[in-house]
């Protein structure tokens, strides 16, 4: 149980990692709003590996709220929120009813497009403005390829986590 | 790579155009008046009833606007065409009183 926990926790540690670096990496063509997501590299990650799925919604949860207070972006919470709920519903969706057709890349291309389509949709209501969606083409476009990125380190991961399974199952 | 990725890829593309479509009948239309070339007035198209009479050196034309539409009910014109034109609803339609130099159109007010 507690070996569990441990390698939870590693795991929202290094998605919060993630966060931090990848504001390190100069990325030239994303528009406003966008990010590289690599944190989101865990998260599909533990959907995929993980057998409990309240296990991975405890991951996304923990990590929604720690890079919140670590980012600063308290504000920055709501659009995350949903941004999370959207990709995950999405995301959890596809995968236990389209595995046959989509791959990790496809899911997490899916993730990331919905995450967006969330955030639009917090600011839709904040702003009391539908014309925000007139942004979602350029943030699909953007979000297709982070998308593809995160899936495709995925699939780079999967070979050593069945290594890591081998070796010593902390589940 | 699976085929539903290609899939998935091109739906998100053209899924993310929908709203754009959606959106674009969404602007409050108003109705833009022209007198002489030069803008007259622009007055959001209610429901409610409004009406207005233009002034011009010409002659005067009385506009109703009521349930989404405007139309000229009254006018000191010698051919009263613009009478004619009856209850305008759609954005680009237009009425005009050529005597008067009156010149209406239905626009959509873009999003700030």
């Amino acid at each position: 149980m507690t070996k569990k926990m441990i390698y939870l926790a590693l795991l929202v540690t290094m998605s919060l990692v993630l966060s931090l670096v990848e504001q390190s990496i100069p990325v030239p063509f994303l528009p406003a709003g966008a990010k590289l997501g690599l944190s989101n590299v865990i998260v599909v990650f533990a959907l995929y590996t993980l057998p409990k799925t309240t296990d991975v919604m405890m991951i996304i949860v923990v990590k929604l709220i720690l890079s919140c207070i670590f980012g600063a972006g308290m504000s920055g919470f709501l659009y995350s929120s949903m941004g999370a709920i959207f990709s995950f519903s999405v995301m959890f969706l596809v995968k236990t009813l389209l595995s046959r057709f989509v791959s990790v890349i496809g899911v997490s291309i899916l993730g990331s497009v919905f995450h967006h389509i969330g955030q639009l949709v917090v600011a839709m209501l904040v702003v009391q403005n539908a014309g925000v969606f007139l942004y979602l083409p350029v943030l699909t476009g953007v979000g297709i390829l982070t998308g593809f990125f995160v899936g495709l380190v995925n699939f780079y991961l999967f070979p050593f986590h069945r290594l890591l399974k081998q070796r010593s199952n902390p589940l | 790579m699976k085929k539903g990725d290609v899939v998935v890829i091109i739906l998100a593309l053209l899924m993310s155009f929908i709203p754009y479509f959606y959106i674009k009948g969404q602007g409050k239309a108003y109705v833009y008046i022209m007198v002489d070339g030069q803008a007259y007035r622009n007055i959001p198209l209610t429901e409610q009833k409004q009406e207005l009479t233009i002034e011009t050196p010409n002659g005067y034309n009385t506009i109703v606007i009521e349930n989404k539409g405007v139309a000229v009910t009254d006018a000191n014109c010698h051919d009263h065409i613009c009478e004619e034109f009856g209850i305008k609803k759609q954005i680009g339609d237009i009425i005009v009183c050529l005597p008067h130099k009156v010149y209406i159109e239905i626009k959509e007010r873009s999003y700030e």
